[in-house]
């Protein structure tokens, strides 16, 4: 039987309800926004659980990168049922882009032992779908991506996952990097004792000094966001259903010429 | 002199892939004028790539790159480039663009720029502009080097016109077990005959109202009318009606056609942000309340059980 231990990164997002606003400055407005736990990273944590649940894991440790708000959802974790976590922070990491977070994420991840390392596959904020590619290089470890299945057996993992391509089954031995998509589980709803449990649980705390070396490179700037142009709402096609078909396929050919 | 730019040229079932022709287009940008160098690895036609307007094809073969896995190809890609003189990479964010995308410029210990839109020249520097939070803001971001990798979103530039014929040349990469630690055992092709969701030019998708996997027939007839991929809500792909790969949204696919077709789509911010860049909306609903009309170019009131057969019938006449 495998004994995994595996380490889950996680990260705190926008609620995707939330409505974004600018900042004088033109950065954006996190004034008021409700964090969640990543959704996908939600998908990767209840995933190590029930690894942990069926034996085949012995440690679920989270981590995550970020100030002192992101605890709750290392706490969220937590009370779903991981061992442990760790959060890396402190004010010189604030703001940095993706090369620098993946540096912070590998010397913190090689302060562990691990065969398996979760994460979703994308963080619905800024979307890059950048830190785990990085760190399979960083980590010289094979990374699969968007999992919708995965197996663990004999030191080996089969994961299935949906490309452009088709349906793909994938194997990988130990160690590996897995990313997590829709689909994989249904992350659960801990019960208020295990919430409670995990406030009282303790956090480890690392600071990048803890970390050695020269993590932090600036590799992009960004100079500035804007919100899309509001839409001015739709041209409503009235009548009955053939006639505001046609009426719309006229419309769509000699207005908007889309078709 | 101004550095090669190298294009991840990637096929598909019909040849060349759209997106890849898109990608040529910011290549030639960014060139302005200066060499633009495909990159193959695997099976493709390099000679796809050579008529499709490039300066260079460089081909890289070998038993590890025989089946596309993610690490093997990355490595050909920043093989390739690092033999040849390093320069800017693009790379088109599909779903194998994401994920070779970081590896590449980690590998090349270049910035990433990912899901890129738009693009302008400033004073010879680069801007690359970017939605974020599907779509609800919009990022400009500069890399603060010369050189970076860069993934664009499929549809947001036009196909490059192609042409001419280039040299094509074997690069070697030096490829070790360790290359193939991740081994493919199956590879089920997908059997639509729709476009992929992605790259598609026209889109029908079908919300909650559907009401049972059996209604998205009715999505499925304009879709297939329209010669559209066809798409959906979370609503949908929570309430099991389709796979989630059809799922368009913040937690679904991003898309960007020429027409989306909202039907039964109350228009949840996480869906507007998956499809809002879309050049054309339309949008059918029995709530004239609904905030999809809000966001589409067009609406109709009505029962999507409705108005879509008409729709499909309509659409087939004007094609005909």
């Amino acid at each position: 039987m495998a004994d995994l231990k595996v380490l889950v990164l996680v990260k705190q997002t926008f609620n995707t309800e939330a409505k974004i606003q600018l900042t004088g400055d033109g950065g954006v407005d996190d004034k008021g926004i409700k964090l969640i736990v990543n959704p996908y990273d939600e998908y990767a944590i209840e995933e190590a659980v029930r690894m942990k649940e069926k034996g085949l894991a012995s440690h679920v440790r989270l981590l995550t990168v970020g100030p002192e708000g992101s605890v709750e959802g290392l706490r969220q974790g937590l009370a779903m049922g991981a061992d442990s976590a760790t959060r890396v922070w402190d004010a010189s990491l604030a703001g940095i882009d993706n090369v620098s977070m993946a540096n912070v994420l590998a010397a913190a991840i090689r302060k562990y032992e691990w065969n398996l390392i979760l994460a979703g596959k994308v963080a619905v904020d800024d979307q890059a779908f950048e830190v785990p590619g990085r760190l399979s290089v960083l980590l010289d470890v094979p990374v699969i991506n968007a999992a919708v299945k995965i197996d663990v057996s004999d030191g080996a993992v089969t994961v299935t996952r949906e490309t452009d391509a088709g349906t793909e089954t994938l194997e990988a031995k130990l160690p590996v990097l897995l990313t997590t998509e829709k689909g994989l589980n249904e992350p659960r709803y801990p019960p208020l004792p295990k919430i409670m449990k995990a406030k009282k649980m303790p956090i480890d705390e690392l600071k990048p000094a803890d970390l050695g070396g020269d993590l932090l490179r600036q590799t992009v700037r960004i100079t500035g966001h804007e919100l899309p142009p509001p839409r001015s709402g739709a041209k409503m096609i009235k009548g009955k259903p053939a006639e505001a078909a046609a009426e719309l396929v006229r419309l769509l050919r000699e207005e908007a010429k889309v078709l | 002199m101004a550095s090669t730019v190298y294009v991840y040229a990637e096929f598909d079932a019909k040849g060349l892939r759209k997106t890849t022709r898109q990608v040529l287009t910011v290549a030639h940008r960014i060139a302005a004028g200066g060499k633009v160098a495909g990159v193959v690895v695997g099976p493709g036609d390099p000679a796809l790539v050579a008529g499709a307007g490039v300066s260079e094809v460089l081909t890289v073969q070998a038993p590890a790159v025989e089946k596309y896995t993610a690490c093997a190809y990355a490595k050909a890609i920043a093989g390739a480039v690092q033999a040849c003189g390093v320069g800017p990479v693009l790379i088109g964010c599909t779903s194998a663009g994401k994920e070779v995308a970081p590896m590449v410029a980690q590998r090349l210990g270049l910035a990433m720029i990912p899901d890129v839109t738009d693009m302008k020249m400033d004073g010879g520097e680069v801007e690359f502009i970017r939605p974020i939070y599907a779509g609800k803001a919009i990022r400009h971001v500069r890399p603060t080097e010369g050189n970076y990798v860069v993934t664009i979103r499929p549809n947001a530039f036009p196909d490059h016109a192609g042409g001419g014929s280039a040299p094509i040349r074997p690069v070697a990469v030096a490829f070790d077990a360790a290359d193939n630690r991740v081994t493919v055992k199956s590879l089920e092709a997908k059997v639509s005959t729709r476009p992929e969701l992605t790259e598609a030019e026209y889109i029908v998708s079908g919300g909650v109202a559907v009401g049972k996997p059996e209604g998205f027939k009715v999505v499925e007839q304009v879709a297939d009318a329209l010669g559209a991929a066809v798409g959906a809500s979370r609503a949908a792909v929570n309430a099991g009606y389709i796979d989630h790969s059809h799922q368009v949204g913040q937690t679904g696919k991003t898309v960007s056609p020429q027409l989306y077709i909202a039907l039964g789509i109350s228009g949840a911010i996480q869906h507007l942000a998956g499809m809002s860049t879309s050049k054309c909306i339309v949008a059918v609903n029995t709530d004239a309340d609904a905030p999809i009309f809000k966001s589409a170019h067009y609406g109709i009131v009505g029962d999507l059980f409705e108005v879509a057969p008409a729709l499909a019938e309509e659409i087939k006449k004007a094609k005909a």
